[in-house]
């Protein structure tokens, strides 16, 4: 619906209630994406530039937006497609350059709260090391279907939409990566 | 045909995670004290799993650096509507190194390199076994000329 009414203001040349209007979709869709982008990329600053590169799209192509296909499909889309293509901009990269990225020199993660939330004690924990990293062991195209479906909260038919599967193969991909994970995790346990 | 007494792992995932009722399985879950533990197991599970790597990605970008994104959004479409992005923010950018110069030069240099050495062992070659392309009979036969007719002086 916002993205619909942002549309209609670009078409009608209204383009400061255009862009404050767009704010509010930022703000609503931003928190997810990133965690769509950091799982696909692993790394905080390629997951800003993906989704600022995604937000930027959607604004500038808003007019050729279909209303009749789910917004968050078509943001999802375009934000997926950014991270496969840094993805692959980075393995060229990385084929010819020594990364220089250091315990020590590299960017320090943002300060976290002094009052850790529960999530937060959670991912510190041990257990919470081993979840992320069996997540982060899933083959990429798992790993996609799970970020999509539990991490982002997406339907399985948002999903398949999204990345253009059906919704069986859909479920497929998830019900091997909760395998996957359930395998990895008592393991780790023995 | 009998049916398997308990649920299946993806049955029990198709429980919890499909939004429609699956009335079979639900009833089954009632009745079977195993596979509802086995479901609850499953259940805490997912919810642990789901918890972690959302807080892993939320770790990674604070709220203070999601305004500073939403303001780099907002400023770029401001200012260049149908520009591109961006590396964000301007500082903490990975800066890799050269293994030796760049790259391009190093096979330009090294296609050179390469071109000498093949120059130089094929004219090597070429000198040593002047007589490998020719057949011995070509090699000894005498070539006949045609004797030269001497024309009068001052004629060419």
């Amino acid at each position: 619906m916002l993205a619909a009414a942002i549309k209609a203001l670009v078409v009608a040349g209204e383009h400061d209630a255009a862009r404050e209007r767009f704010a509010e979709l930022v703000s609503l869709q931003q928190r997810r994406a990133v965690r769509i982008a950091y799982h696909y990329l692993r790394d905080a600053h390629d997951a800003d530039e993906a989704v600022q590169d995604a937000f930027v799209k959607v604004f500038t192509h808003i007019v050729g937006y279909r209303e009749e296909m789910p917004f968050e499909v078509w943001f999802t889309r375009i934000l997926v497609n950014g991270c496969l293509d840094l993805r692959k901009a980075r393995a060229r990269r990385l084929r010819w350059m020594l990364p220089t990225v250091t315990s020590d020199d590299a960017p320090p993660r943002e300060p976290v709260a002094p009052q850790a939330g529960p999530e937060d004690q959670l991912l510190a924990s041990e257990r919470g090391r081993h979840i992320a990293a069996a997540v982060e062991q899933l083959p990429l195209r798992q790993r996609a279907v799970f970020t999509l479906c539990q991490i982002a909260g997406l339907s399985a038919g948002t999903v398949s939409q999204t990345l253009g599967l059906s919704e069986s193969t859909v479920r497929v991909h998830l019900f091997r990566a909760i395998r996957r994970l359930r395998n990895f995790l008592e393991q780790e346990r023995t | 045909m009998t049916r398997h007494p308990h649920l299946s792992d993806d049955q029990l995932a198709e429980v919890y995670l499909h939004s429609a009722p699956m009335e079979a399985e639900r009833q089954h879950l009632e009745r079977c004290g195993l596979c509802e533990a086995r479901h609850a197991d499953l259940a805490h599970l997912l919810a642990e799993v789901t918890v972690v790597a959302r807080a892993d990605a939320d770790a990674a970008c604070s709220p203070e650096r999601l305004d500073r994104q939403k303001s780099a959004i907002l400023g770029h479409i401001e200012r260049d509507p149908h520009g591109r992005v961006i590396s964000f923010p301007a500082g903490h950018t990975r800066t890799p190194e050269p293994i030796h110069g760049h790259p391009e030069r190093r096979w330009i240099g090294g296609a050179a390199g390469a071109g000498l050495v093949i120059g130089l062992l094929g004219g090597h070659f070429a000198q040593d076994l002047p007589s490998l392309g020719t057949f011995p009979s070509q090699a000894s036969q005498p070539v006949a000329v045609a004797p030269l007719q001497a024309g009068p002086p001052g004629t060419v």
